[in-house]
């Protein structure tokens, strides 16, 4: 018994002078960490990086420290950010990434977020995000009334995409989108309006080198959602009605709804050297507005199919618009190589081309589920 | 209290004097310095034959000794002849022949009387010390249960249990312990249930202890236990009647100590701890949440300030964005590192604690309020320690308080001192490594050769009933086999059939 103690005592006291302990402790206070870190290019195209780092201190009245320099590659940069901050600083807590409209108009830099991925104590849950307009304007902004940008914009991308207004893209989402031969990336869009206003636009599509391709508005990337499965029931749709009458400036014409259930099928299929998608949607869905005199018992069954229709002919624009820009953000080549593996094996790498000679049919079946307790 | 005395009486051959004034004489020999020993010479009235009568002051009750032996001896005339029975009116009287019995039995509280000529003595049974009346336990106090604990008669403890198992099948082996100061230590068992294997282990361990006196059971657990090393009791001490009655009840030894006011229970396993008897006296569904609580509050009392230590010096990434920047306030401000300022927090705890045990009751509660505003505002307000800590602490003090046994408290404040130095080594990967040793030597213990982590490692699904939820008693019909009683069946069927199923019929 007194030699196994002995042998334990030894054992840990060994552990404990040898592995004095892990070389990467650093304690919170210590560390700079940064909430938002931006890309972008400035007049003389060189890569220009922002961060935004909350101070900890209640003595500061401005809660956040942001750092701009001219660097080479982001690991690079880490000297320029640590020597303008009070602590070591830390790619762990990022928020959001910002990527500036400039930045957008070339190829490949999403591979300048290597170290992002490599370097596994970065985080990859952070929420990448397009800049319409100079990233410089929305860093520095700083709105008095609002809080910390990184803390702002999380919130706006969240509650936006949770109600599929936008799409909610993580860097590591963006790394599985920009290798996966068959989807394009898609993030979201924030822009600074007025000087002093930040809102979520919509959703910024970009090619499969990563250029800026098109943006959706809020209704098309609800579509995009919905075709992408992800568009959850809650969902709110807003149409203009034709045939009815407007009231002077008001949309007295519109109808709102929202969805309750949303079932999307795509089947695939390839004939006449072309590949065919057959999209599904069905759609239940509760009346929330309706400008209109409207006689429940009578429409009902004639509003369905014009809802339908409305939708339908959305959806077709919205695939037309990905077809032009040579995208494929819902990932219909995911479908074509499930199904139609041999054909698009031939065309995998040029997976954009061969979808914008795709036929699309669409179908949407609508049904009205309530339509709200007023007459 | 009668000792055995096997032993010792067959070496010793008769050596009493039968002439008084020798044994007068004898007596103060022996008892040298002892103002306490009273000799009182008497002469008998039932046979005219010169006495006397020997006691311990103190240890005897005056009143039995005045009334049950001087006043019928002295003043009840009853014609009988030199030599033949006395009348005493005390119930237990046992005649001694050899001096080594007598002193024994005096210092037992008994009183002894010598009568001219007789080649024996009387020890008369007249004890009566210094007792306390039977109070709430203190360490366990019940809210539903019975209200008497146990006292430091060990006598009295057993008659405390036996009105709860009024049973010729409860067995007491006595034995003594200590050579100085015998103290009688009673192993209380079922004969048809508890297993004679760890009653056996259980009186060979106490067998084999050679000291001068227990003064508690504390003592005796340190000499029993399987594995005195180890941070885990392993054998549970309760101060309450029900609970022992209800461990032998389930197939475990008791064991009493005479003049401790606690009694071992064995074997025992590591869920055990989290069990209390107010479990079976409220309805099972309170009494599974509760035991969830327990469960949740070890873990808690054990890990909060490890998992603060690590995430705060190793892994802040995982800090929720919110948090991040309120933690992150508080800790700016501090300039101790983490596993200073946690340290010494807990620190001050147990010393609050320690000064709530030690001072009386009224003071105890001024040490509380003083230290609670201490910590809890100026500490924070000082900015010498981030009020994060703060919650943290009173967490973990509030957590370890709720567990029902006061051993496994004492060692959770121990394994969260070890954890926490392993967290501000290594951070969770120190943790890890800690909840790791901390299982494996839960596996490995055992508790009078029985697996300490029974039910759950080696695992016994029979017994899950009663470990993490407390299932209704009617469906807990077989004791539990982790004991391996000799008899598993405690009940049968003892439900009432519903009504409308009666009607059917």
């Amino acid at each position: 018994m007194k030699f196994r103690l002995l042998l334990t005592l030894s054992a840990v006291t060994l552990i404990c002078v040898t592995t004095s302990s892990c070389y990467d402790q650093l304690n919170l206070e210590n560390a700079s960490t940064p909430l938002a870190f931006g890309m972008d290019l400035n007049e003389d195209n060189q890569l220009e990086l922002y961060t935004s780092t909350p101070i900890f201190s209640k003595n500061i009245r401005k809660k956040s420290l942001e750092i701009n320099a001219t660097i080479r590659t982001l690991r690079q940069s880490k000297a320029v950010q640590n020597a303008q901050s009070p602590g070591s600083t830390q790619g762990r807590n990022f928020q959001v990434i910002l990527v500036g409209k400039r930045l957008l108009q070339h190829e490949g830099w999403i591979q300048m977020l290597d170290v992002i991925f490599r370097d596994a104590r970065n985080t990859v849950t952070d929420r990448v995000v397009a800049v319409d307009g100079a990233l410089s304007e929305i860093m520095f902004l700083n709105p008095e009334d609002q809080p910390l940008l990184p803390v702002l914009l999380r919130g706006m991308i969240t509650t936006s995409s949770d109600n599929a207004e936008t799409v909610s893209t993580t860097a590591q989402e963006l790394h599985r989108q920009y290798f996966e031969k068959g989807i394009t990336p898609s993030i979201s869009q924030v822009k600074v309006k007025d000087h002093k206003r930040i809102l979520v636009t919509g959703t910024t599509l970009l090619t499969r080198k990563g250029r800026y391709a098109a943006s959706l508005g809020y209704q098309e990337s609800i579509l995009l959602n919905t075709l992408q499965k992800k568009a959850k029931s809650g969902v709110s749709l807003t149409y203009s009605i034709p045939g009815k009458s407007k009231t002077g400036p008001f949309d007295t014409d519109t109808l709102s709804f929202t969805a309750q259930k949303i079932a999307t099928k795509i089947k695939t299929s390839y004939q006449q050297s072309r590949f065919q998608f057959d999209i599904k949607l069905k759609i239940a869905a509760d009346l929330t507005e309706v400008m209109f005199p409207y006689n429940v018992l009578r429409d009902n069954k004639q509003l369905e199919p014009i809802i339908a229709g409305l939708l339908k002919s959305q959806i077709e624009k919205l695939l037309k618009k990905f077809q032009r820009h040579n995208i494929d953000p819902v990932g219909f080549g995911l479908y074509a190589r499930a199904y139609q593996y041999r054909e698009y094996k031939k065309v995998q790498d040029r997976w954009a081309e061969a979808l914008s000679d795709a036929v699309f049919h669409v179908s949407v079946e609508f049904d009205i589920n309530a339509i709200g307790p007023v007459k | 209290m009668k000792l055995p005395h096997n032993d010792q009486s067959s070496e010793h051959k008769p050596d009493l004097e039968t002439h008084i004034p020798d044994i007068i004489e004898h007596l103060q020999r022996l008892f040298t310095d002892a103002p306490d020993l009273v000799i009182r010479k008497l002469s008998i009235m039932q046979t005219g034959e010169a006495a006397v009568l020997a006691y311990l002051d103190g240890l005897t009750d005056k009143n039995s000794i005045n009334k049950d032996v001087l006043y019928p001896l002295q003043f009840i005339g009853g014609g009988g002849e030199p030599g033949s029975e006395l009348y005493v009116t005390v119930g237990h009287i046992v005649p001694y022949t050899t001096w080594s019995h007598i002193i024994e039995a005096l210092l037992n509280g008994d009183s002894v009387l010598f009568v001219e000529g007789r080649s024996e003595c009387y020890a008369l049974d007249t004890k009566g010390w210094p007792q306390r009346a039977i109070e709430d336990p203190q360490l366990e106090p019940s809210l539903k249960g019975a209200h008497q604990g146990f006292l430091e008669t060990g006598s009295q403890n057993i008659a405390l249990i036996r009105r709860y198992i009024p049973n010729r099948e409860l067995k007491i082996k006595q034995l003594a312990v200590g050579k100085r100061g015998p103290a009688s230590v009673s192993i209380l068992y079922l004969e048809d249930v508890t297993n004679k294997e760890f009653l056996k282990r259980l009186e060979d361990r106490i067998k084999g202890i050679n000291v001068d006196v227990i003064i508690n059971t504390g003592e005796l657990v340190e000499f029993i236990e399987d594995n005195p090393y180890s941070l885990f009791p392993q054998l549970i001490s309760t101060e309450r009647p029900d609970a022992a009655a209800s461990q032998i009840l389930q197939g475990r030894c008791a064991v009493v100590v005479d003049r401790s006011p606690s009694v071992l229970v064995g074997p025992v396993n590591f869920m055990a701890f989290f069990q209390s008897i107010d479990d079976y006296s409220t309805r099972w569904s309170i009494a599974t949440f509760l035991r969830m609580l327990r469960i949740a509050a070890f873990f808690i009392a054990a890990f909060l300030p490890a998992l603060y230590i690590a995430v705060v010096s190793y892994h802040f990434e995982i800090i929720p964005m919110k948090l991040l920047i309120t933690l992150g306030e508080s800790r700016g401000r501090v300039p101790l590192p983490p596993f200073v300022e946690a340290v010494l927090m807990e620190i001050t705890l147990e010393i609050l604690r320690e000064a709530g045990v030690r001072l009386p009751a009224p003071v105890g509660q001024t040490v509380g309020i003083v230290g609670g505003i201490v910590i809890g505002q100026a500490v924070v307000q000082a900015g010498l320690i981030s009020n994060v800590m703060v919650v943290v602490v009173a967490f973990t003090g509030i957590s370890s308080f709720i567990l029902p046994n006061y051993d496994m408290v004492a060692a959770v404040r121990l394994i969260r001192f070890i954890l926490m130095i392993l967290a501000s080594l290594f951070g969770f990967v120190g943790i890890i490594i800690g909840l790791i040793v901390m299982i494996e030597q839960i596996i490995a213990l055992r508790s009078l050769g029985m697996p300490y982590g029974i039910p759950l490692a080696p695992m016994r699904f029979a017994d899950l009933k009663d470990t993490f939820i407390r299932a209704p008693l009617w469906l807990m019909n077989k004791r539990p086999i982790s004991t391996s009683p000799l008899q598993n069946r405690r009940q049968g069927k003892s439900r009432f059939q519903e009504e409308e199923e009666e009607k059917k019929e």
